[in-house]
């Protein structure tokens, strides 16, 4: 283990890597700072141009993106009361009333910091949480991939969506894509309708690009009529060591966030978004003065974002270690692993360590690196936010999704797949049903399929199939989890009646 | 949202119906999982379509396009020209005409002809700019028709 911790330090210093750390800082910041355009989209964008790149180059590039962006959405939250990705609503609360009181800058500082502080927390967790955990899913069988997965299904889709029912079907219906294509066992040929491109199944990139890209482009198309007016942003002297002073006085506030943060990306569907607002909502409870919440207190953005950049690491938990993504950036990066032929699980710690723990130490640097690149470039990415045009941003989004989609496999057929996914993802948005667990169930698919085949055959050779299923100790645990998932909402809203009842 | 909701619950259960019968031509162990998927979401798609006759006061509203719906047309039926283009002209080229056709036809009224040449003049440069470094930086290789 300290072995590979050398090794991956050595190979993270190397001029490719701390190239690819900054690059993909910068580019995530712009990403997330602009309106539209999310963490998930620019990761799933960026999967294909990383197949010809060694696996740690691209794993590297993807988590510094995913790392600033998710911040970068504070800039918008900021300065024109628009969250730049989801994980920003609860930065809007507080840090655009202190931009319209004159203190765009400290806002802007504030989040910095408050990002760095919680996403370095929530790497800690990732580094020293994910070995011990990796080893558990050793004694993962078929039955327990069978039910870890419908666990996965059923929490991401009951957590992802306002509607449970509308994300249970999103969660099946990517289930049945998933099918399309060769089946593993039997190899019979499915859903194809005679069409030789369609034998191989789905190819999962274009199918990603398509969920997460087309409908983000249609989404700007559509509302490129609404004007953002910007607060303007300027730099001032020694702001920076104030702001920071003041932060580190209060560690409880940014230690609790950056924990909150962690614990919700561990929990598979509930994002960055969900984080914040738990933890401002924490926040608020625990100060003196509540009152000031709402108005422009520092507070509420530090919170907000220690919170969702400690979720960031978060999320990876659960993805390196059994392969449920704890959000929708982490089910593209899911899709990038599996392409290089890393499967999560113990593997990825052992045969692939060197590679993992470059990835996972690379989070530390990138997480560093938003502290200079966050406060010398916030004027030219303030600038970018409110000079952009939609009619031109729209477009290289499309032309970049293309590339994308035919990189993989050099398939024009693989385009119109994308284009295709992209229009139904943008009708289910509107029905809202949204793409998160339509993904999932595109990814998972095969994995749930081949866990409750192989279990069914493993029945039969020991002669209870159900014995299988529901006697051994961790598939226990995980039926006993699923059902937890899948009653949650109901339980949670017969607490929430309980408590509304006893305050009246 | 009552109607969007019955029409796809009723979509959905068609491609049930399909999904089942299909089913019936694999061999056993490729049919179980098709089986199991498809029984679940009919289930769920008859409850949404249940539910789809109950009245909600915070029913939200299915508004398809929000806005004028014209240049989201455009777009979309732009979108499926450039696609389509590709193999015929190939990516270079298809991109320079959609990409440059797509920011003019999405541009806000009022330009006057000199930006409108400088904004495709940008977009020009910018595909080249891509091109050129996917092609030869990352050796990303593009699709391919009768020009470049």
């Amino acid at each position: 283990m300290n072995e590979l911790f050398i090794t991956s330090i050595a190979s993270l210093f190397t001029a490719t890597n701390l190239l690819l750390v900054l690059l993909g800082v910068t580019a995530g910041m712009v990403v997330g700072a602009l309106p539209g355009l999310t963490a998930t989209m620019a990761i799933a964008l960026l999967v294909p141009f990383t197949f010809t790149m060694q696996p740690v180059h691209g794993l590297v590039l993807m988590g510094s993106i995913y790392v600033a962006s998710i911040y970068g959405g504070s800039f918008s939250a900021i300065l024109l009361n628009t969250p730049g990705t989801p994980s920003a609503i609860a930065t809007t609360f507080d840090g655009y009333p202190m931009a319209k009181r004159g203190q765009s800058y400290q806002a802007i500082v504030t989040a910095t910091v408050a990002s760095v502080f919680g996403g370095l927390i929530g790497v800690l967790f990732l580094l020293f949480l994910s070995p011990p955990l990796s080893r558990l899913s050793l004694r993962f069988g078929p039955p327990e991939f069978f039910w870890l997965t419908t666990f996965g299904l059923t929490i991401i889709a009951t957590l992802s969506t306002k509607s449970i029912l509308k994300g249970l079907i999103g969660g099946a219906f990517g289930l049945l894509l998933s099918m399309i294509g060769i089946a593993p066992i039997e190899g019979s040929v499915r859903f194809t309708f005679g069409s030789v491109s369609l034998q191989n199944g789905i190819a999962l990139i274009p199918g990603l690009i398509g969920f997460f890209c087309i409908p983000e482009v249609l989404g700007m198309i559509e509302h490129k009529s609404e004007h953002y007016t910007a607060i303007p942003y300027r730099r001032q002297r020694r702001v920076l060591w104030s702001v920071l002073t003041r932060i580190v006085r209060k560690p409880l506030l940014l230690i609790r966030s950056a924990v909150i943060g962690t614990v919700v990306g561990i929990i598979p569907g509930a994002g960055g978004n969900i984080a914040a607002m738990v933890s401002y909502n924490e926040a608020v409870r625990a100060s003196r003065n509540p009152e000031r919440f709402g108005k422009g207190a520092m507070e509420g953005v530090v919170a907000a974002e220690a919170s969702n950049n400690a979720e960031v690491s978060g999320s990876l938990i659960p993805l390196l270690t059994l392969g449920i993504p704890g959000a929708p950036p982490a089910a593209v990066l899911l899709g990038a692993l599996l392409l290089h032929g890393m499967r999560p699980g113990r593997e990825l710690f052992t045969y692939h360590g060197a590679v993992t723990y470059t990835f996972m130490l690379s989070l530390v640097l990138a997480n560093i690196l938003i502290l200079p690149v966050g406060v010398f470039s916030g004027r030219w990415i303030s600038r970018l936010v409110t000079r952009l045009p939609v009619t031109l941003l729209a477009p290289l989004v499309f032309f970049l999704s293309v590339i994308g989609s035919f990189a993989i496999n050099r398939n024009m057929f693989d385009v119109f797949v994308m284009l295709g996914f992209g229009l139904i993802g943008y009708v289910g948005r509107k029905m809202k049903i949204h793409p998160g667990p339509i993904v999932l169930g595109l990814i998972l698919g095969s994995i749930c399929e081949q866990g409750l085949v192989q279990s069914i055959l493993m029945g039969r050779a020991s002669g209870s199939i159900l014995a299988i299923f529901f006697t051994r100790p961790l598939s226990i645990l995980l039926i006993c989890l699923t059902a937890l998932s899948a009653a949650w909402p109901f339980i949670a809203r017969a607490l929430r009646q309980k408590r509304a009842g006893r305050n009246l | 949202m009552r109607t969007a909701d019955r029409m796809a619950a009723l979509l959905l259960l068609g491609i049930c119906v399909f999904g089942w019968v299909a089913s019936r031509l694999f061999s056993p162990l490729s049919a179980l999982f098709p089986r199991v998927v498809v029984l679940i979401l009919g289930g769920l798609s008859l409850l949404l379509f249940i539910l789809s006759f109950r009245r909600s006061p915070e029913e939200p509203r299915f508004v398809l396009i929000q806005g004028k719906a014209l240049p989201l047309i455009l777009a979309i039926a732009m979108m499926v020209a450039w696609t389509a283009l590709i193999s015929l002209l190939g990516f270079l080229v298809s991109s320079l005409l959609m990409f440059s056709l797509m920011t003019v036809v999405l541009e806000r009224r009022g330009r006057t002809g000199f930006q409108i040449v400088l904004r495709i003049l940008v977009v020009c440069a910018v595909t080249v700019a891509f091109y050129l470094f996917f092609d030869r930086l990352l050796l990303v290789s593009f699709p391919r028709g009768l020009l470049i």
